[in-house]
């Protein structure tokens, strides 16, 4: 099919942008690398007035890093220039690492860090481990701007804490504490494929291999990213052993997620399939603890 | 690369990262896009169109448009050049016109898209428009005349009058405005013309210790760099106290963010920029003062001298323990209001240049005179050998009071002995200029079992900032208007400005009358509520009557219009459901044993040239149409061979253009000017007096000072007064309608007087509810204007306006000043709307309301 009519505004810059938005935020969508927003429009699931095309918004499209360790992403980044870039890879490993995760190069070529981000489908990468990452978000209007909390952003089924007026600006990720592993799980049908289910985890231990922060952040298994605080806490103060583990897997996967039957999988198949890797990964993110 | 410009091909081989507006204005030579922000994108001022669509200039490259096509005012053609300009006059739409260039290529582009747009269609069209005058709603207008005359082929004439006090006389030389071709002072170019830049102290309070200017005085293109040393008179100045030095030397210390440590001269602003920043300073750094309760005490460290006590004011009459005793309701609260900007849409700017044996400035200042004492000050020379001219500016409210730039330009020409232009980029005048006050208040008032006002207590505390500016005057004026509109027996008032590091507060529309009218408009409902009186009936009986007293002692003689501004709501109060009431009262003329004094010349150059001199500022609100205007009702003269100057060349002392009192003053002079033109031209063609001048001079110097031991106080010898009522959407507590009456003795002109309550509404609304400058540490939290919560046009409510006449005895033809008490009544109207509305009494401002509005309260309203 072929989107319902739509007026098209193709801003030049930031300011531009936040004008345009600003007088079209109610009935207008912004379109950044439009992998979910074109099809869903095509399908005339969306049928929005007007599209503001932020694509030639340039000055979003950076990476920074920033000084006191961590990185700065423009909103408008390219998901491919992440995973080919090095000051992700060495300061942000695990979002470089999960990035070959998302769909395929041609969508990754074209897809934006900020559109998936803001986009909120709980079966996306980015949105968990920005969760994972406890990134903070830069939303911008047109008077006013506000960094929003990644663990505050997202809160139900592609809802989010954006105003109709508001673009995603940037994206900021704290560095790690020190001595912290990381590991990033999925399983889908086919590569490429979004994942029946998915984890996320961060795992830092002491000089004697006694865990002193946890952090585990699944994927499509619930509305939003679901972080699974009182299992990660259980972990907190003990060794990584078949036990522990255990212990956090079976805490995590009957309390703190709350997956749902689709037609890929159906709730007891995904449970089954988030703890088998979170104890992958809970494993791996260990074994990368460095001193 | 090549594009066309205004249908001219052009070539560009420049930096492709420059921006369209400085090629426009530096380049091009086309200076109707007006400069308001740059960079911020905030204002609109700047917009042009780049293809057909409507673009901020100040943030468009020149890389964007190659190939492209850029149309500003200048290529409309004659057609629409008319057609805009006339429907803009006669609609009122236009006042300081500063906004308006752009908003007319935004129009024009809305125009082309859809040539029938709806009222909203406008308003959401000006989204990135900003206009501090006019309230938006005769923009509207003007926008939809425009596109209807455009839609019908028609001609829109030029619209004509006789002058004649009482007409719609169109706005004096608009039509330039309305295009953007007069010249602002930003817009003046001299041959040889140097620019300068300030370099500020980094820090609000810090002891200098070294300033080093070598390597910026070593950069290519700069001219000269100055400091303190270089004043040859004495550089602290101020508009009352002098305790402003408009540079900091070496071993003193600064007195907040923007004090000026020195003063770059270059070839080029960029370069006098870049090497300001190059200037290197050391500092002891000290923690700022910048809470002014902490302040007041005595051991406090000091901004000035020995104590941070600027001023008290203090009136009291009456037994207030007994009347209090005998009360059978009262109220208390306490309130505390915000610092806020101007934002008036053009930002400072000051050209001077040598002349021969002193300096001559083009000023954007509100007070010419002023201006030139201070000028003088700086430079150690006489009066004469200085001379300011004014330029009407892009707006004004007070803020423009206080010197900013004025001083520094004419100390560059005269050391120089060159043109020099001085001007600040949006962000550094917002840490600049004076603000309005932030007033801490603690409010007693009561009345007696039947409904009538017993007492009223209240202290007040200003943060005045770190100069002086005319913060004693405005905490004096709070004090003095401290009962609003009303008969209180007994008072008791204390008002105390206190210096800190902060942005300076000093004159803004309104003049410290806002702050005390949102206290008391508040305890007023609160003893309705108590005494279950209605609130409306309350007010009217307690009313001010000729013969009542204000919060002075002033007993008002005549013209006392409160009563019949509340007559003028009172139906479409009653039958709104959740609607909030306040009045107001505001004073024409300083008053307060000063002088108001104007005197004005009418000179018969040609038998169809007549020029009037005054001293007053024309900053957008039409004092020199108000001028035209009184010499046509006395003479008959057409108003179209009237010019009107305002220069100190000619010698019509005025004061600063305050208080809203140019009207008053410059009315009474020319009327006096005219006895004796009228008695010639009963004899005489207007072409047989060529030559001769006709001087007119209007003096108050009777008033008495707050507190003076006199047998009768006079503290102004005027007063306006106003009801405003807000109205609520029923269903979200969005103010939804504010109808504004208000008496101006006589109205002048009732375009003018509706542009200037739109607009004051405009600003007390969003002093209501939006408008913030927020300061942390001593420094403003952001510089941006568009954080500054100035409404935009989609989000008015509607206004009307409802003129009332009771004249004044001593007004020219009975009028009294309009140009602050617009916004006197706004936010306390609002407040007892939304208690209406939700059940919560507001105490500080803003009072935002969030987006999806307001929670009903249980069982209320109504």
């Amino acid at each position: 099919m072929k989107p319902a009519p739509f007026e098209y505004i193709a801003p030049n810059n930031l300011d531009e942008a936040l004008i345009a938005m600003e007088v079209n935020g109610f009935d207008g969508k912004l379109l950044a690398g439009g992998q979910s927003l074109i099809p869903v429009m095509n399908f005339r699931l969306a049928q929005p007035a007007v599209i503001v095309d932020l694509n030639g918004v340039t000055e979003l499209d950076f990476i920074r890093p920033n000084p006191g360790g961590g990185v700065t992403i423009g909103a408008l980044t390219r998901q491919s220039r992440l995973e080919h870039d090095a000051i992700v890879r060495d300061r942000v490993p695990l979002l470089h690492a999960t990035i070959p995760f998302i769909a395929h190069p041609q969508i990754r070529n074209r897809g934006t860090i900020g559109g998936s981000l803001a986009h909120a489908d709980p079966a996306g990468e980015l949105p968990v481990l920005s969760v994972a990452l406890q990134a903070r978000f830069k939303l911008q209007r047109y008077d006013k701007e506000r960094w929003v909390n990644a663990t505050d952003f997202y809160q139900a089924l592609f809802m989010t804490a954006l105003e109709p007026q508001e673009i995603m600006t940037a994206i900021e990720i704290p560095p790690l504490p020190p001595r912290t592993g990381w590991a990033f799980q999925e399983l889908a049908r086919r590569h490429g494929d979004y994942a029946q289910a998915g984890v996320a985890t961060l795992i830092a231990l002491d000089d004697d291999g006694v865990c002193t922060y946890a952090r585990l952040v699944f994927l499509n298994v619930g509305e939003i990213p679901m972080v699974a605080t009182e299992a990660a806490q259980l972990l907190v103060g003990e060794r990584i052993s078949a036990e522990s583990i255990t212990a956090v897997v079976n805490h995590a996967i009957q309390h703190e997620i709350e997956p749902t039957s689709d037609v890929h999988a159906s709730a007891d198949y995904k449970r089954h399939l988030a703890g088998v890797l979170t104890k992958r990964a809970i494993r791996q993110a260990a074994n990368r603890v460095t001193s | 690369m090549k594009f066309t410009l205004n249908g001219q091909v052009t070539e560009y081989n420049g930096d492709p990262e420059l921006d369209l507006m400085t090629f426009l204005r530096e380049a091009a030579g086309i200076v109707s896009p007006k400069n308001g922000c740059a960079p911020q994108a905030a204002c609109g001022c700047c917009a042009v169109q780049l293809n057909g669509k409507a673009v901020l200039s100040c943030v468009t490259k020149m890389g964007k448009v190659d190939d492209g096509a850029v149309t500003t005012t200048e290529g409309l053609g004659t057609y629409r050049q008319n057609v805009y300009a006339n429907a803009f006059v006669q609609c009122g739409g236009v006042q300081c016109g500063f906004c308006i260039p752009g908003i007319v290529m935004q129009s024009d582009a809305l125009i082309n898209k859809n040539p029938e747009p709806t009222r909203a269609d406008v308003e959401k069209a000006l989204t990135p428009h900003l206009c501090r005058c006019t309230g938006y709603k005769k923009i509207v207008d003007a926008v939809m005349l425009s596109a209807e005359t455009i839609r019908n082929e028609e001609e829109l004439p030029a619209p004509t009058g006789n002058g004649h006090v009482g007409t719609r006389l169109p706005k004096y030389k608009a039509q330039d405005l309305v295009l953007g071709f007069h010249h602002y002072v930003d817009d003046i170019r001299l041959e040889g013309m140097a620019h300068g830049a300030l370099r500020y102290t980094d820090h609000p309070r810090a002891r200098v210790l070294k300033i080093d200017t070598t390597a910026a005085a070593a950069m290519d293109g700069v001219m000269r760099v100055l400091t303190a040393d270089d004043f040859p008179g004495d550089r602290t100045v101020g508009l009352i106290k002098q305790d402003w030095p408009q540079m900091i030397a070496e071993g003193e210390t600064t007195k907040f963010i923007s004090s000026v440590l020195a003063l770059v001269i270059a070839e080029t602003e960029a370069i006098a920029r870049a090497a300001a920043q190059q200037i290197a300073v050391d500092y002891d750094v000290l923690d700022p003062i910048i809470d002014m309760h902490a302040a007041r005490k005595t051991d406090s460290p000091t901004v000035h001298g020995d104590t941070n006590i600027l001023s008290q004011s203090i009136t009291n009459r009456g037994d207030l323990a007994q009347s209090k005793a005998e009360s059978a309701y009262t109220a208390h609260g306490i309130f505390q209001t915000q610092m806020i900007e101007h934002g008036f849409m053009e930002p400072e700017v000051a050209i001077a240049y040598p002349s021969a044996d002193g300096v001559e400035v083009l000023s954007q200042g509100q007070g010419v005179y002023d201006d030139r004492v201070q000028i003088a000050k700086l430079l150690g020379l006489p009066l004469d050998k200085v001379r300011v001219i004014m330029v009407p500016n892009g707006g004004g409210f007070g803020g423009k009071e206080d010197m900013t730039v004025q001083g520094h330009a004419a100390l560059a020409a005269y050391i120089l002995q060159k043109p020099v232009k001085v001007r600040l980029t949006r962000d550094e005048s917002i840490a600049f200029h004076p603000k309005r006050h932030p007033i801490w208040m603690e409010y007693d008032i009561g009345c007696d079992a039947d409904g009538k006002l017993t007492f009223c207590k209240v202290e007040f505390v200003g943060d005045t900032g770190a100069h002086a500016s005319v913060g004693m005057k405005v905490l004096e004026r709070s004090a003095g208007h401290a009962t609003g509109a009303y008969n209180f027996p007994v008072t008791d008032v204390v008002a105390t400005a206190v210096y800190t590091n902060n942005l300076p507060c000093g004159a803004m529309r309104g003049f410290g009358v806002n702050q005390a009218a949102f206290g008391l408009e508040s305890l007023i409902d609160e003893l309705c509520e108590q005494g279950g009186f209605d609130r409306w009936q309350f007010r009217y009986d307690n009313a001010l009557d000729d013969g009542d007293m204000t919060a002075t002692g002033q007993v008002i003689e005549a013209g006392a219009g409160a009563k019949t501004t509340l007559l003028a709501v009172k139906d479409q109060f009653y039958a709104a459901q959740y609607a909030g009431l306040a009045c107001g009262i505001k004073n024409t003329g300083v008053g307060n044993g000063m002088p108001d004094v104007s005197s004005a010349k009418i000179t018969i150059v040609a038998p169809d040239k007549v020029i009037i001199d005054h001293g007053w500022t024309e900053m957008g609100q039409g004092v020199n149409t108000i001028a035209t205007q009184v010499v046509c009702t006395e003479t008959g003269i057409d108003p179209a061979i009237i010019e009107v100057h305002i220069d100190t060349k000619a010698e019509q002392e005025a004061g600063m253009t305050t208080a809203s009192r140019a009207t008053s003053l410059v009315g009474n002079a020319l009327i006096d000017a005219c006895k004796q033109l009228k008695v010639d031209l009963q004899t005489h063609e207007l072409g047989e007096l060529i030559g001769r001048s006709y001087d007119g001079r209007w003096i108050v110097d009777w008033t008495t000072k707050p507190g003076a031991m006199v047998e009768k106080v006079y503290t102004h010898y005027s007063y306006s007064y106003a009801t405003q009522l807000v109205i609520l959407d029923e269903e979200t507590g969005h103010v939804a309608k504010i109808v504004a009456a208000h008496d101006a003795g006589k109205i002048f002109n009732p375009t003018l007087f509706e542009g200037q309550l739109e607009g004051s509404i405009h600003m007390g609304l969003g002093y209501a509810i939006s408008e913030e400058l927020e300061m942390e540490n001593g420094r403003p939290k952001s510089t941006m204007l568009r954080q500054m919560g100035i409404l935009r046009a989609k989000e008015m409510p509607e206004m009307e306006i409802i003129g009332v006449e009771v004249p004044d005895p001593y007004g020219p033809y009975g009028a009294k000043g309009v140009g602050e008490i617009g916004l006197v009544p706004t936010a306390g109207a609002v407040a007892n709307a939304l208690y209406q509305f939700d059940g919560v009494r507001r105490t500080t401002l803003p009072m935002r309301i969030p987006r999806r509005g307001l929670q009903k309260r249980v069982n209320g309203g109504g």
